[in-house]
């Protein structure tokens, strides 16, 4: 911080000289609060360190999900505007330099860590730029608390990924004189929607049908979004906005044989995930 | 015929005609037609989309009866 002893006696000489050299000054201190470097540091002040170092935060709070963690830091008390944050993640409570990774914050309080399903322990620090480090504050004091990632559950996933579903599809087949029309509907029947079950709640889908299919083949039926497609494929099926309704095998010729594909009206059957 | 087609589609890369179908009661249908296949001619194609045309009316009607039947407006 600039001090300048002289400067008092300057007001003797001339007021109009003592007021502009005060208002210099304190505008050089005021500047160097803001950026965080001393113009005029103390003659003990270390390379690196003109400033003292600010208070450490005053909280730090951490929370996990969905395979995240969100860390929410308080500003370090009477600390100006230049103080940057550093936050320290590790896998151990001793934060050992190997196991222990650095975030340098800037100026923000809070961020978001997509570290996965790990356990992690936190703790944070702020510096100005021209200081040393202050203490650390960590996330559960002096006994430091682990923190769990957490799993990512299906709603924190894009459609169609949930692993476990089932639907309310039936699939069967006609025969339409030279080929087969397969039929697509809901427990209320020929033309009535179909819904499918899953981690991600439950999703309704129009009736429809497929025509100009093979006699006493297997089918991998899926909905597109906007059309049913049939594939004999199960790599042509893959696609991940596809909906997957059901596998029947068709009718033979003259309409005997086949298997009914999908959920049923109850669920279950091949209405779930992929079948061979 | 209440039921009328709302949307229809030829998809290049299924070589497939999509039809989308909707009754009187909002409820829709999407049919995949494969006109490339054995049962593809026009003629094949307008007796499709008429016969699901019927169902879709069909099953209105019948959908409507049951409403009436148990005191429901629709």
């Amino acid at each position: 911080m600039l001090t300048i002893p002289q400067l008092i006696q300057t007001r003797e000489i001339s007021p109009y000289l003592y007021e502009s050299l005060t208002r210099i000054v304190g505008a050089l201190n005021s500047l160097a609060a803001r950026v965080g470097v001393d113009a005029a540091p103390a003659p003990q002040a270390p390379p690196g360190a003109s400033l003292p170092a600010p208070a450490p935060p005053a909280l730090i709070a951490v929370t996990g999900a969905n395979g995240a963690f969100r860390i929410a830091l308080a500003a370090s008390p009477g600390s100006t505007s230049a103080v940057l944050y550093f936050l320290e993640a590790a896998t151990a409570p001793d934060f050992g330099a190997s196991d222990t990774t650095a975030y340098p914050l800037g100026s923000a309080l809070a961020t978001n860590l997509a570290l996965g399903n790990v356990t992690a322990y936190f703790r944070a620090r702020a510096k100005y730029p021209d200081s040393g480090f202050s203490p650390y504050v960590i996330f559960g004091g002096s006994t430091p608390t682990a923190v769990s990632g957490g799993a990512v559950g299906s709603s924190g996933l894009a459609q169609n990924v949930p692993l476990n579903s089932t639907n309310s599809a039936t699939v069967d087949s006609v025969d339409a004189g030279s080929s087969v029309t397969m039929r697509i509907y809901g427990p209320g029947g020929l033309g009535s929607a179909w819904q499918r079950f899953s981690g991600q709640g439950t999703d309704t889908f129009p009736a429809g049908s497929i025509t100009g299919l093979a006699y006493s083949a297997p089918y991998y039926v899926v909905w597109t979004g906007s059309a049913y497609l049939a594939y004999t494929q199960q790599s042509e099926a893959m696609h991940d906005s596809y909906v997957f309704v059901g596998r029947p095998t068709t009718v033979a010729s003259g309409g005997s044989g086949g298997a009914p594909g999908g959920g049923g009206s109850s669920g279950g059957g091949n209405g779930g995930r992929f079948l061979d | 015929m209440p039921s009328r087609i709302i949307a229809k589609t030829f998809s290049v890369h299924t070589g497939a005609l999509h039809v989308t179908i909707e009754d009187d009661l909002g409820a829709r249908t999407v049919h995949t037609i494969h006109v490339l296949e054995p049962d593809g001619t026009e003629a094949d194609v307008s007796s499709i989309i008429a016969a699901a045309l019927v169902q879709s009316d069909h099953r209105a009607a019948r959908l409507r009866a049951a409403f009436r039947r148990h005191g429901w407006s629709g």
